[in-house]
């Protein structure tokens, strides 16, 4: 890009320079914050992740805004967040963040942390995951579907029975 | 060319169409497959949640388990994929993690789509064909986490891969554009946010539509288990109908290469590939 270009010379000397000083002393003043969540603080706030997240519109809060209050230093605000029960972990912001920031990465380091402090339970599916693990080493999925499920009505309950008994048919559950 | 093979836990259960499609298909392209033995679960992304620790050893595991065989593994599940690769990256940045994991020769993990486009590739496979599928239109969709976050094979796109196209085009078929191709399928969601995760499936499934493709290409378990197994009941969420048969990459090459629908398991497909096989002449699975 030719340097004539209007802003363009401001942009990468200007402000791109004054945000990498900035992520400096951020980076100083941010000593209480786990390391795994440290990258948090170089996120300039630009929304990509966000943007191209396939389940933002879903909850309260983006990754985005999961971000921001990690640079607050507001770790329990941002342990609690809703949005951290409905991340699919699809990589579109990881690969994206324009500031290399592992967004993905640093939401699952924010779970871990936030189920570590209490501040978020696992869920069935996530405890009989675990469970299943320990025990065999393997997966049944018939069992980790059913156990997950149990003490709740699936959203379409005649479709589930529907394909139970063809896949049971088909010989793909056990 | 000889692999050491990780079928994963969906290929044992509800996925064991891709393991019967794989197997079948993998003499005839001239690849020896040899199953890792005492192999163990990955974690997928539950065990990730809970202790990163615990997840890397869950991986590597398996991946000291092969190490002397000096032999390439190949993963047909991109979740299983992902992970051992990840276990590998972080080897590879951490110094001295490789001795505490006893994995002081670490071999490479390979997905299946990187085995057959990347080092087969598309005109080997060509000449092997026996049966081009002219004529029938095929969407590819990559999902996840074959394409992110690490690069196929480290040079694929990761925003626009085409190796599925190559495939695609390989046995004959047509390759759709697919703007949705590396969309979440919403699995694993599934048992936590059904809701949200239908919703996401109902959005690919919507958005293939539009093409009137004769099927879907997949080259993951999950994708298959949302856009097949659940099709139904994201049509029921979202109040269309979708009715689009949903394959697996070897089940479409299979076909191309002369191999009966009953060899590929197309008769334990949830949604009926019946207009696809009509379309072929090929008769029931």
């Amino acid at each position: 890009m030719p340097r004539s270009f209007p802003g363009y010379g401001w942009h990468r000397e200007g402000v791109m320079s004054r945000v990498d000083e900035m992520d400096q002393e951020m980076m100083g003043q941010r000593e209480g914050l786990p390391e795994e969540l440290l990258p948090a603080i170089r996120c300039v706030q630009c929304g990509k992740c966000s943007s191209g997240c396939p389940v933002a519109f879903d909850t309260a809060h983006t990754p985005r805004k999961v971000i921001r209050l990690l640079q607050r230093g507001w770790l329990e605000e941002a342990g609690r967040s809703p949005f951290l029960g409905f991340c699919a972990q699809c990589q579109a912001c990881t690969v994206r963040c324009p500031r290399g920031v592992q967004v993905s990465e640093v939401l699952l380091a924010l779970l871990r942390f936030a189920r570590a402090k209490g501040w978020v339970r696992p869920d069935g599916f996530h405890r009989s995951f675990e469970e299943m693990i320990r025990q065999r080493g393997r997966i049944n999925e018939l069992r980790l579907g059913l156990i997950s499920q149990a003490g709740r009505l699936p959203s379409h309950p005649l479709e589930d029975l529907l394909l139970l008994v063809k896949m049971l048919l088909r010989g793909k559950l056990p | 060319m000889r692999y050491l093979y990780y079928p994963g836990c969906s290929l044992k259960g509800t996925a064991r169409d891709y393991e019967e499609s794989l197997l079948a298909v993998a003499p005839a392209l001239g690849m020896e497959l040899q199953e890792v033995e005492g192999w163990r679960c990955c974690g997928a992304s539950a065990a990730r949640a809970k202790d990163r620790k615990w997840a890397v050893s869950l991986s590597a595991a398996t991946l000291a388990r092969t190490q002397d065989l000096g032999m390439e593994i190949l993963m047909p599940c991109s979740s299983c994929y992902a992970n051992h690769l990840r276990v590998l990256t972080d080897l590879e940045k951490e110094g001295g993690l490789g001795a505490r994991l006893g994995l002081a020769r670490p071999p490479r993990v390979k997905h299946l789509l990187e085995v057959l486009a990347l080092d087969l590739g598309e005109e080997a496979i060509k000449e092997r064909v026996v049966r081009p599928l002219e004529g029938l239109r095929v969407l590819p969709y990559y999902g996840c986490l074959v394409a992110r976050p690490f690069p196929m094979g480290g040079k694929e796109s990761l925003e626009n891969p085409y190796s599925l196209e190559k495939l695609i085009r390989a046995s004959g078929a047509s390759p759709l554009s697919y703007p949705e191709k590396l969309d979440c399928c919403g699995g694993p969601l599934l048992f936590s946010r059904e809701r949200v995760a239908l919703r996401l499936a109902a959005g690919i499934l919507r958005e293939a539509k539009r093409p009137s493709p004769d099927c879907i290409l997949v080259v993951c378990p999950l994708c298959h288990l949302m856009l097949d197994a659940k099709q139904r009941a994201a049509s029921r969420e979202s109040k269309e109908d979708f009715r689009i048969p949903v394959l697996y990459v070897t089940q479409l090459l299979g076909l191309a290469l002369g191999l009966s629908p009953r060899k590929l398991s197309l008769h334990r497909l949830i949604t009926s590939p019946a207009p696809l096989l009509a379309k072929l002449a090929l008769g029931r699975a």
